[in-house]
């Protein structure tokens, strides 16, 4: 379906300062800056600067969860996705919730009980902790450095697009009130901050949702079969082409299952809570909460399409990416196209913020209190390094967005999901419950997964061809490197553990139990 | 710690991981079965069904969806009523065994009584 392009202009106010979007989004910073004043007041020790005193409830926790994993890139690049292949879209979605129920089952409960401020606490409770705490390090600075990279690229070009204003200065404000919360309000108001983000994020695009509905009478029958009627060639409800190759899909679903339960800014928000129990309820919050929210974004995706047409978001700067907001203006005019673009940029900061406070606590906990200080480190101290790290990392996060300007920075999200479930995970995993793991074992793991990772990643087709322009094949065919790295990960931690039996570790495993099951 | 409490604690936690792992298999089966059927038979997941207002491979998306949080309340579920009721009498039970326990290199303050179960969420952080 080709119609003329003259004809599929679209009069969208998109891409201009737009009052409302500046208005909203300046109530939302003032809103989340007095937050981080209040939050300031009780930061007064690394406990309340990394894990919020461990006095967050469940719930709080759970839109915290949830604030921290729903990005833009989610919102707007599945919706975009759905709007732009319908079905195929759905299979993003599903991969990105059934991480959730695996940190239920296998991960929040024991690394809430055996660790303080980071996973590498759980990794290394009875371990030496030097090796692991260096390892660990460096597989969540990798993941953080990814995961930042993507979010700032994208903060610059998804911001210029919808307020008109110039990249660099869309990167200077994400990094700038990023570290306003972090490094003020620490754990305190970063959560708060993912919770008003949440809140507002679940809102819009509820309310987006329901409108498209109201054109349908309610019924999602209904819009599918109009998305069917509109597309009949591209099959809107079948499977398209983004499984072609089983190998592949298997590789992308093992890395985005395993991968969030790898992933530091999440799993350092387990410590938030004062129990194992909370922290247990509080991803059953989440989980929810993330499936709800993709859902909502299917109807979405669908609702563009039928609404707004392919053809139109295909002919605006940004394209599919545009296809919620564009879908917005339609429906609520430039009110709500506004409300949903400060949405879009508050998401952006909750997520780096939480990304940064991640990377912070690896700096000062494991590498400076851990490595350094041997554990000794005083409290102001450690503090001192946190929010000096902090500061670095706000830094490096604005340099590298500028750095990284048009580059295709989609793949490093996929990276970051696939070093997390291969150099985090397994070592987690093995750590809490196998007896005869060792320190070897878990640095061997830590390294294999994140080197076999980023190795395979800079060989695959994707960067071969999208990002470094190479006419020649590239070396593998793999475009997911979970598949190979994962597995093994898990058997050079095995093989290593068993080579070098480590009769300390061993021992200290029983305690480990006690501990993992009955708390400190 | 006296050696039937140890071997309590260790079904214990061995219960919880079985259960931990049989549920993660399942969620594992019901992803990776929607992946493979994408991949191998896509006519069937493009099949239209209910008057062709919604095809095969929607309805199973969106079951996967929901087995998610089913799953999940299914595991909290178990925890609350069954899990934690044991291990707060456990609690109890190594609590009041007299000396204070020592576990492997741990400090004996290791094992304290815990508060009630509904202190911890009286004091909630906010703005």
């Amino acid at each position: 379906v080709n119609p003329p392009v003259n004809a599929t202009k679209v009069a969208t106010s998109l891409g201009h300062p737009n009052a409302t979007a500046i208005g909203f989004f300046i109530l939302f910073v003032l809103v989340t800056v007095y937050v981080t004043r209040w939050a300031a007041r009780r930061t007064r020790t690394t406990h309340e600067f990394f894990a919020a005193g461990s006095r967050i409830s469940a719930r709080q926790n759970g839109f915290a969860l949830a604030g921290d994993y729903m990005s833009a890139a989610s919102f707007l690049g599945i919706a975009g996705l759905v709007s732009m292949s319908g079905f195929d879209g759905l299979i993003y979605s599903i991969g990105f919730l059934v991480g959730w129920p695996v940190i239920t089952f296998l991960i929040a409960e024991p690394l809430r009980n055996l660790g303080k401020y980071t996973f590498a606490d759980a990794v290394a409770y009875r371990l030496k902790q030097r090796p692991v705490r260096i390892a660990a390090a460096a597989g969540t600075l990798t993941v953080v450095a990814f995961y930042l990279i993507a979010q700032m690229v994208g903060a610059g070009d998804l911001i210029t697009l919808m307020f008109g204003i110039p990249y660099w200065s869309a990167v200077l404000i994400v990094g700038g009130v990023m570290l306003l919360y972090v490094l003020f309000g620490g754990m305190i108001a970063t959560t708060w901050v993912q919770i008003i983000k949440a809140g507002l994020l679940l809102t819009g695009a509820t309310a987006l949702a329901v409108l498209v509905l109201a054109r349908f009478g309610f019924n999602p029958l209904e819009l599918f079969s109009a998305a069917r009627a509109k597309y009949p060639d591209a099959a809107p409800l079948a499977p398209g082409k983004l499984v072609s190759n089983p190998v592949d899909a298997v590789s992308l679903g093992l890395a985005l299952m395993f991968g969030t339960a790898g992933l530091p800014h999440i799993l350092m928000r387990f410590y938030t809570v004062p129990d194992a129990a909370t922290a247990r309820r509080s991803v059953a919050y989440a989980t929810v909460l993330i499936g709800f929210f993709y859902l909502v974004t299917f109807v979405l995706g669908f609702g563009a399409s039928v609404l707004v047409g392919r053809e139109v978001i295909a002919s605006v700067p940004g394209k599919s990416n545009m296809a919620a907001p564009l879908l917005a203006e339609v429906l609520g005019g430039t009110g709500f196209l506004g409300f949903i673009c400060a949405v879009a940029f508050a998401t952006i900061l909750a997520v780096v913020a939480g990304l940064t406070l991640s990377g912070a606590s690896a700096l000062s906990h494991d590498l400076w209190n851990h490595v350094v200080r041997k554990g000794e480190s005083p409290e102001h101290e450690q503090l001192r390094v946190a929010r000096i790290a902090t500061v670095a990392l706000g830094l490096a996060a604005i340099g590298l967005g500028i750095l990284f300007k048009g580059q295709n920075v989609a793949f490093m999200v996929g990276l970051a999901f696939a070093i997390a479930a291969s150099g985090n995970f397994p070592a987690l995993l093995l750590s809490m419950t196998w007896r005869r793991f060792t320190t070897r074992g878990a640095v061997a793991s830590m390294v294999t997964g994140t080197a076999t990772a980023v190795i395979l990643i800079a060989i695959s087709p994707t960067v071969w061809h999208d990002v470094l322009k190479l006419k020649s094949t590239a070396p593998i065919s793999l475009k997911n490197p979970a598949i190979i790295s994962m597995p093994l990960a898990f058997v050079v931690g095995v093989v290593a553990s068993l080579l070098a039996p480590e009769r300390k570790a061993a021992e200290g495993f029983t305690g480990a139990i006690t501990r993992m099951h009955m708390g400190a | 710690v006296n050696e039937e409490q140890k071997q309590t604690l260790d079904s214990l936690a061995a219960r919880r991981w079985r259960v931990a792992i049989t549920l993660t298999a399942v969620m594992l089966a019901v992803y990776f079965g929607f992946i493979l059927l994408v991949a191998f038979d896509k006519p069937l997941m493009g099949r239209l069904i209910l008057g062709g207002r919604i095809s095969v491979g929607i309805v199973l998306g969106a079951a996967v969806i929901a087995v998610a949080p089913l799953l999940t309340a299914v595991y909290v579920r178990w925890a609350n009523r069954i899990y934690d009721p044991e291990l707060h009498a456990l609690r109890h039970a190594m609590a009041s065994a007299t000396p204070a326990p020592v576990v492997a290199g741990e400090p004996a303050a290791a094992l304290p009584i815990p508060p009630p179960t509904t202190a911890p969420f009286a004091k909630e952080a906010r703005p």
